[in-house]
């Protein structure tokens, strides 16, 4: 029974005096907390006969639940034992108890979530290691077929120098070429060969594009016309059978189709004649021994480009001192046809040694400042 | 550097401008978008390549098949716009005496 209550807790529940003095405890109390309070309150005081910082809930006259904390403290009287109790309302503690419970929910979910983040990321960097493994696997794999590739083009290379033939001199006729392929193998190919006492067969091509597709074109060409020039047959047969293989080799396939460009030639040292067909190919120089320069134009267009072509040949007349220039567009490209024929005219009493290093130097020279790189070939023919 | 193909057809005329430069690596996009259009009975084609500012054989080896497929369905086929250069190597390698290059065709946008 409540025998006693202060001013301030009265105000605080909203009641009267005479509605609480008297009356049980109970009154004052919420309905979970009159369990409480009968289950730990009661016993304890009558055990410890003190009570601290005991959580409770009171209720207000108009019902409105108070939590408070109670300290109380039981003393004996002579009739009857007092319960003296001090109560502090805790409304913000509970508020900061609930804000510690969200928070504290907030941090394990935030920690379930790192958690889960973990093991995710855990996963993505095996699946990397294992992408990593194998990406290095592919690396050895294609360093591997970099190096067989560069093995196989060096051989393809050496072959392909192994086609071409030796300079001529003898005090008849002189002739010496320069070849350089843009990558490893080149689409420029060359032939001279020496038919009988007098007669020369000499024949340059160039393969649409260049590398490694030209040049098996090239080498397929060139066991043909080796053949051909070596028997003594004529420039146009030269050029109508170089011109039925290619059509025979891309006959079913046009994407894969090429087509070439070439110049042949027959010298006759006997009787100071040439006969030559140019099919397509950027025209000779002809140097007389007065400097004039003349050209060996296009006799035709060039071959495996359209079937049923009748190649033509042309003949000059020489005399003993004459020089002739063949060449293939990687030359004229950076030089210009200009420059070519300068130099030809500068060096024409030059021995053609000293000819043929010249047009390499200007060739060198220009090798940084033209930005297009293709197969470079040319052929210097002197006629004594 | 890049190539652009843009083409415009009428009824009476395929134009097909080319810009940038025409090699090994260009040539297949010019093959692959110019050749299907070849294949149409009767084709007025007219190829403009004053923005070409190098082409090399591959691109000569286009054109001429272009030029036999127009050819072979009837149609006609010009290039003009021909900078010296390249007129240079139609004539070098004697194209210029088969393919129509650098003059008006009959109903061609000037």
């Amino acid at each position: 029974m409540i025998l006693s209550i202060n001013q301030t807790l009265l105000q605080f529940l909203e009641f009267k005096r005479d509605q609480v003095e008297g009356k049980h405890f109970h009154e004052i109390l919420t309905v979970s907390s009159r369990i409480f309070f009968q289950l730990y309150f009661v016993p304890l005081i009558k055990t410890n006969r003190k009570i601290e910082e005991m959580y409770i809930s009171l209720q207000s006259s108009n019902g409105e639940e108070i939590p408070v904390m109670v300290n109380a403290l039981s003393k004996k009287g002579v009739e009857k034992t007092v319960s003296e109790c001090v109560v502090f309302p805790i409304r913000k503690r509970n508020e900061y108890e609930n804000e510690l419970l969200i928070a504290k929910k907030e941090s394990e979910d935030a920690l379930a979530a790192m958690h889960k983040a973990n093991a995710e990321l855990e996963g993505t960097l095996k699946a990397l290691e294992a992408k990593q493994e194998k990406l290095l696997e592919l690396n050895e794999q294609n360093r591997k077929f970099k190096i067989d590739t560069k093995k196989e083009l060096e051989l393809a290379k050496k072959i392909q120098k192994t086609s071409l033939t030796d300079p001529i001199s003898n005090k008849l006729i002189q002739i010496d070429a320069f070849h350089r392929a843009s990558s490893e193998l080149s689409g420029d190919i060359y032939g001279f060969y020496q038919i009988d006492e007098h007669r020369y067969g000499i024949i340059l091509l160039d393969v649409m594009g260049h590398g490694v597709s030209s040049a098996l074109i090239t080498m397929s060409l060139h066991s043909l016309f080796q053949r051909l020039i070596s028997f003594g047959v004529k420039s146009e047969v030269v050029m109508k059978e170089l011109d039925l293989h290619l059509h025979r080799l891309f006959q079913n396939n046009e994407e894969a189709r090429h087509y070439c460009t070439a110049i042949s030639l027959i010298v006759n040292t006997d009787e100071q004649k040439i006969e030559y067909t140019n099919a397509g190919h950027p025209p000779a120089f002809w140097q007389d021994t007065r400097g004039k320069q003349h050209e060996l134009k296009t006799t035709n267009v060039p071959i495996g480009m359209f079937e049923g072509i009748e190649y033509t040949s042309n003949s000059i007349s020489f005399s003993g001192g004459d020089r002739l220039l063949l060449y293939t567009d990687g030359v004229t490209d950076p030089l210009s046809f200009n420059h070519l024929s300068a130099l030809l005219k500068e060096n024409a009493s030059s021995p053609i040694g000293v000819l043929k290093e010249k047009i390499i130097d200007s060739l060198d020279n220009q090798k940084n400042k033209y930005h297009k790189s293709d197969d470079q070939c040319f052929i210097i023919i002197d006629l004594i | 550097m890049n190539l652009s193909i843009d083409v415009n057809e009428t009824d009476i005329l395929l134009e097909i401008t080319v810009n940038g430069e025409i090699d090994a690596y260009t040539a297949p996009k010019l093959r692959d978008t110019i050749f299907p259009l070849s294949e149409k009975n009767g084709v007025n084609m007219v190829i403009n390549l004053s923005g070409v500012s190098y082409m090399d054989s591959t691109g000569l080896g286009v054109f001429v098949g272009v030029f036999k497929n127009v050819k072979a369905n009837g149609g006609q086929f010009k290039i003009n716009g021909l900078s010296g250069r390249l007129e240079r190597l139609f004539e070098i390698t004697g194209l210029a005496d088969i393919i129509d290059v650098n003059s008006q065709i009959e109903g061609e946008v000037k």
